[in-house]
C-alpha cells in the first residue's frame, strides 16, 4: 500500500531526525567521516600498497594529491555538516508543524461534533418529555408536530456525520482498518436491512448475489457504507413498483459490484457532478448529497473505482474494489 | 426495588441539557440528582447511594474518563454502573470509556427509549 510505505518511512526519518537532533556525538561522528572520509581511503591505499615501488615524484605527486583532497574533504565536510544542520533543522519544523496540524484536525472535529450534537440533544430530550407526557399532556396535533421537530433532529445528526466523516477524509484522518471479511454477506445484509423500505415501496428487488462465500480484506463497516449509501440512493430514485438490481461478481483479484435501479435516467451531464460534496440529482429529495462523495472517498482508500452509468429507463452504479484493499489504483 | 427508590446521578456540565434529562429520569419513576462536575460527582457518589451514573464526557474538573478512573479507585464507587451520553463520536474515545468501566456508551442525539431501555436493562 502506497499510503502505508510513505507512513513507514516518514517514521522512520522522523525517528532518525529525531535521533540526529538530540545525539551531538553521532552528528560530530557523520560530520568527522565526511571530514576524514578521502584522506583515509588514500592512507589505506599507501598503507596496503606500499611506497616502494613508486618513484620519488609520483611520492611527491600522491603527496600533494593527499594534500588537495584533505583540503577538498575538510571544506566539503565542514559544508555537509552545515548542511547536515540546516536539513535536520528544516525538518524537525516540519514535523513539530504537520503534528501540530494533526491536533488542530482532531480538535476541530472534537469541537465541530460537541458544539453541534450537544444542542441537539438538548432537543432531542424535551421533545421526548414531550411526547411522553412527562411536561404534561399533549393534544394529537400536538403530538404531531413535535414528532416533525424531532425527525428534524434526526436528519440534522445525519448531515453533522456526513460532513464529519468528509472531513475527516479529505484530511487523511481516516485510516483504514482492513480485516478478513465476506463481500457477499456484508452486501447481503444490507440488502436485507432495507427490505422492508423496498417492500413499502412496492420496488421488486432481483439479487444477484453468489450464495457461497467471496472472503476479501477490506475495511467492513465502511464499505457496509458505500453499499447502504448506494441501496438508498436507489431507493430514493426509483419510482413505486420499479425494480432494483444487486450483482456481485468475483474477477480474478477485483470484485465487480453493480446497484440497478428503473426511473428516470441520470443526464450525462451528470454522471460525474453527482459524485461532488452536496450534489443532489433532484433536489426536492430527501438527503444532502453527501452519500455519493462519501463512498468515491472510500473505495478510492481501498484502490478501486466507482462510477454511474445511464442508460434509457435504467441507471447503474459499478464499483471495481481489489479483493485485498489498496493492492492496487485501480 | 421500585424505580422509585433508585437514584440515577446525572454528570452533565449543560445546565438544559441536564434539566431535560432529569425530567425525563422523573417521569421514568428514577430519582434524578444532577452534577455540573466531576469534582462534585464525585463527592456525590460518596456521600449518597447512587444507583446508576449517566456521564457526560466533555467536563470541568478533569473530564469523564477523569472521573470513570477515579470511580474505580474507591470500593463503593467502583461497582456503580456508569452509562456514557457524550457527543464524542471517535472510536478510540468510546474503546477508552469502556476500558475505564463505563457499561454503556451513546452518542448525542440519542433518543430518549434508547438510553433509558438500556438503563432499565442495567438496573
Amino acid at each position: 500500500m502506497a499510503s502505508k510505505t510513505k507512513d513507514a518511512f516518514e517514521k522512520e526519518l522522523r525517528l532518525l531526525v529525531w535521533e540526529l537532533r538530540d545525539n551531538p556525538y553521532r552528528r560530530f561522528l557523520i560530520a568527522f567521516l565526511l571530514i576524514w572520509a578521502i584522506p583515509f581511503l588514500t592512507i589505506l591505499y599507501l598503507v596496503m600498497h606500499g611506497t616502494e615501488g613508486l618513484s620519488q615524484p609520483s611520492i611527491a605527486w600522491t603527496s600533494l594529491i593527499m594534500l588537495l583532497l584533505f583540503v577538498i574533504s575538510f571544506g566539503g565536510g565542514i559544508i555537509a555538516l552545515r548542511m547536515l544542520n540546516n536539513i535536520l533543522d528544516k525538518l524537525v519544523a516540519y514535523f513539530i508543524r504537520a503534528k501540530r496540524q494533526d491536533e488542530l484536525k482532531s480538535r476541530f472535529v472534537a469541537t465541530i461534533s460537541h458544539e453541534l450534537k450537544s444542542p441537539l440533544m438538548v432537543l432531542q430530550t424535551n421533545f421526548s418529555n414531550l411526547l411522553a407526557g412527562f411536561a404534561g399532556p399533549m393534544t394529537e396535533d400536538q403530538q404531531a408536530i413535535v414528532e416533525t421537530c424531532r425527525s428534524v433532529i434526526n436528519r440534522m445528526d445525519q448531515l453533522i456525520i456526513g460532513v464529519l466523516d468528509m472531513y475527516k477524509i479529505e484530511s487523511g484522518m481516516v485510516t483504514l482498518h482492513v480485516t478478513e471479511c465476506d463481500a457477499a454477506l456484508l452486501l447481503r445484509a444490507q440488502e436485507s436491512e432495507m427490505s422492508s423500505l423496498f417492500a413499502q415501496k412496492g420496488i421488486q428487488v432481483i439479487s444477484k448475489i453468489p450464495q457461497s462465500t467471496c472472503p476479501v480484506r477490506w475495511d467492513g463497516p465502511k464499505m457496509c457504507c458505500v453499499f447502504n449509501n448506494l441501496l438508498s440512493n436507489a431507493l430514493k430514485y426509483t419510482p413505486e413498483k420499479g425494480t432494483i438490481t444487486c450483482e456481485l461478481e468475483s474477477l480474478d483479484e477485483f470484485l465487480k459490484i453493480e446497484i440497478q435501479n428503473t426511473g428516470k435516467h441520470i443526464p450525462k451531464r451528470s454522471l460525474e457532478t453527482i459524485f461532488a460534496r452536496f450534489e443532489k440529482l433532484d433536489p426536492y429529495v430527501e438527503g444532502y448529497g453527501l452519500g455519493l462523495a462519501i463512498s468515491r472517498d472510500i473505495i478510492e482508500a481501498h484502490g478501486g473505482r466507482i462510477w454511474a452509468e445511464s442508460h434509457p429507463q435504467k441507471n447503474c452504479f459499478i464499483i471495481y474494489v481489489p479483493k485485498e484493499a489498496g493492492t492496487t489504483n485501480g | 426495588m421500585a424505580n422509585s427508590e433508585k437514584n440515577i446521578l446525572i454528570v452533565e456540565d449543560d445546565r438544559d441539557q441536564a434539566q431535560a434529562l432529569a425530567m425525563y429520569t422523573k417521569g421514568k419513576g428514577y430519582l434524578p440528582k444532577i452534577a455540573r462536575d466531576t469534582t462534585t460527582a464525585l463527592m456525590m457518589l460518596r456521600q449518597l447511594e447512587i444507583d446508576l451514573v449517566i456521564l457526560d464526557l466533555e467536563l470541568p474538573g478533569g473530564g469523564g474518563l477523569f472521573m470513570l478512573e477515579n470511580m474505580k479507585k474507591s470500593f463503593k464507587t467502583s461497582a456503580i454502573p456508569v452509562v456514557v451520553l457524550t457527543a464524542r463520536i471517535e472510536p478510540s474515545t468510546e474503546k477508552k470509556a469502556r476500558e475505564k468501566g463505563a457499561r454503556e456508551y451513546f452518542v448525542k442525539p440519542c433518543p430518549m427509549e434508547k438510553l433509558f431501555g438500556a438503563i432499565d436493562a442495567i438496573l
